[in-house]
């Protein structure tokens, strides 16, 4: 597992969200670390600034954007970079991330986190914009598996093939979204554990804990705005066995529920961190 | 083989084309899915199976309509949700967002209902809008003052957010949050000042002329300004109350922290 930073190893952090802002400052509750969503905090100070000037000196802040559009034929936006780097200097976040996705082309905003094709080449152009952008940040930066929906034809690797392939060419970290390999899974009908079997876990900068949603048509949407599931919890504990421990992070980003609530579902991962057992053998020719 | 810019550009086409078919048609979910797989994916995308494409369909949605449900307690309450959905889809396909930040998602949805004629939903949703720009807006107490007691550069604060319309929905704002709740609407003049003090919004409650009072003073540069404004558009009756209760309001104001 990576220890790059201040953070502990098997840390558990919250994504910081404004409805709790205020309970957090009254109670500055016990808790390893936040992560942001960049964007929020990007560009000119605004009131959000203020909080989070408080909250920082308390805890340390990691960096999670949404809008990177890593993937897009579009060149990468030097403005944002640009916004993004001052914030990471301003917090002093030990790590920043974003997703292995695009999110618009042309100039064109289209908020969803969107596939690739999983193919050498897509990974090829992908990593180069990493590297770029992790000389740029001089800090450790680690991309997400998405929760998928759909696979961009042609795609001959698979989802944790083509994952693999962008973080070893371009020397960045994963940040591995357990939900998300249980979305993409149970959409895709693959086994997950075959997922987490291939990850290198030594690049393993964080893991992402959520909930999720079912629809009507049988597709599970990655809706951050339930519980934890419990077929997710299970993944979770097998992620732990494989790893022997990461840093945790819950998201929950709508229907929130009061700060406790959600800090009391963070700290059910205390319950599914199962530490690899180590069998004591005889040789029985001794 | 295809570019990733060719792929990508084929798929923004998609998107665009489902806000404009979405729009024309009535909205709830199992109707709108099932609309969806004969209407929508005529153009030629590169996701091959329909579901999945109907799959990130909704996820944009859903982000963007658990944002306005978030945003808009009272009008959702008092809506049936399919016909809160159908106002939000044309109201965002005609004013969608134009970068990555959803801050501003929703602004200007009261004026959108209004000028369709919805004067009763376009006063919550003004409320409603109220309270997001209030709760997105700095604590009063860390907007730089001036220090001076001149009323030529003292200010109203723009963190001083006002409302005034024909139905006094906001004493129902908290229980409107319950949105299986039913509310009956009390129809009655409100005047209401919101602001952010501790990560909290206040809910002040102003007379008639107060409210006249703090709007000409936010729309003018300093309060020596403001207080011209009114002397030139308030009738004499008007005028002279103001002038018997200026001592009292501005200290009230004052000590609330609403002038810089």
């Amino acid at each position: 597992m990576t220890q790059l930073t201040s953070i502990p190893q098997k840390a558990l952090g919250l994504g910081l969200r404004p409805a709790h802002i205020a309970t957090i400052l009254n109670e500055w509750p016990q808790l390893d670390f936040f992560e942001i969503i960049s964007e929020n905090f990007m560009g000119s100070k605004g009131p959000q600034h203020l909080n989070l000037e408080k909250i920082k000196a308390h805890y340390p802040i990691v960096l999670h954007g949404v809008a990177m559009n890593l993937g897009s034929a579009d060149p990468l936006d030097w403005n944002y970079l640009k916004d993004l780097k001052a914030l990471a200097d301003w917090v002093d976040a030990p790590y920043v991330t974003d997703h292995l996705c695009w999110t618009g082309v042309e100039n064109v905003h289209l908020h969803d986190l969107l596939p690739l094709p999983q193919d050498e080449k897509t990974a090829k152009y992908v990593a180069e914009k990493i590297r770029v952008v992790q000389d740029y940040l001089e800090r450790p930066f680690g991309i997400e598996n998405l929760s998928s929906y759909a696979v961009v034809e042609p795609s001959p690797m698979n989802e944790w093939e083509f994952y693999n392939e962008v973080i070893d060419r371009s020397g960045c970290f994963a940040m591995l979204d357990i939900n998300n390999v249980y979305v993409s899974a149970y959409n895709h009908q693959f086994n997950p554990k075959d997922y987490l079997d291939a990850i290198n876990w030594q690049r393993v900068l964080q893991c992402h804990i959520a909930g999720h949603a079912q629809e009507k048509n049988g597709v599970i949407i990655d809706t951050h705005d339930h519980p934890v599931a419990d077929p997710v919890w299970k993944l979770y504990e097998y992620a732990w066995t494989l790893s022997g421990g990461f840093k945790t992070l819950l998201e929950w980003d709508a229907k929130i529920p009061p700060f406790n609530e959600v800090l009391a579902e963070l700290f059910k991962a205390k319950n599914h961190q199962i530490e690899p057992v180590f069998i004591d053998e005889k040789m029985e020719i001794l | 083989m295809k570019s990733l810019l060719d792929i990508q550009t084929q798929l923004k086409a998609c998107f665009t084309a489902n806000l404009d078919i979405q729009s024309s048609g009535a909205f709830s979910n199992a109707d709108y899915l099932n609309g969806l797989n004969d209407r929508v994916f005529s153009a030629k995308c590169p996701i091959p199976l329909l579901q999945q494409k109907v799959s990130y369909n909704q996820q944009y949605w859903y982000r963007i309509f658990n944002l306005f449900y978030e945003r808009f307690p009272g009008l959702v309450q008092n809506w049936e949700l399919d016909t809160f959905y159908q106002h939000v889809q044309q109201f965002y396909n005609e004013s969608p967002l134009k970068g990555y930040l959803l801050t501003e998602l929703g602004y200007g949805f009261g004026e959108f209902l209004a000028s369709r004629g919805l004067t009763t939903q376009a006063q919550i949703a003004r409320l409603d809008e109220v309270y997001v720009r209030a709760k997105q807006g700095f604590n009063l107490e860390d907007v730089k003052e001036s220090g001076s007691s001149d009323i030529n550069a003292l200010c109203l604060k723009e963190e001083v957010f006002l409302y005034a319309e024909n139905i006094d929905w906001a004493i129902h704002r908290e229980e409107s949050l319950d949105k299986k709740k039913k509310i009956e609407i009390v129809c009655k003049k409100a005047f209401w000042a919101f602001t952010k003090r501790k990560n909290q919004i206040i809910r002040t409650e102003l007379n008639e002329l107060a409210f006249k009072t703090l709007t000409l003073l936010k729309s003018h540069a300093c309060l020596a300004q403001g207080l011209e404004a009114c002397a030139e558009e308030f009738s004499e009756e008007e005028f002279l109350t103001l002038s018997s209760h200026l001592n009292e309001w501005f200290s009230f104001w004052a000590e609330k922290k609403w002038f810089k």
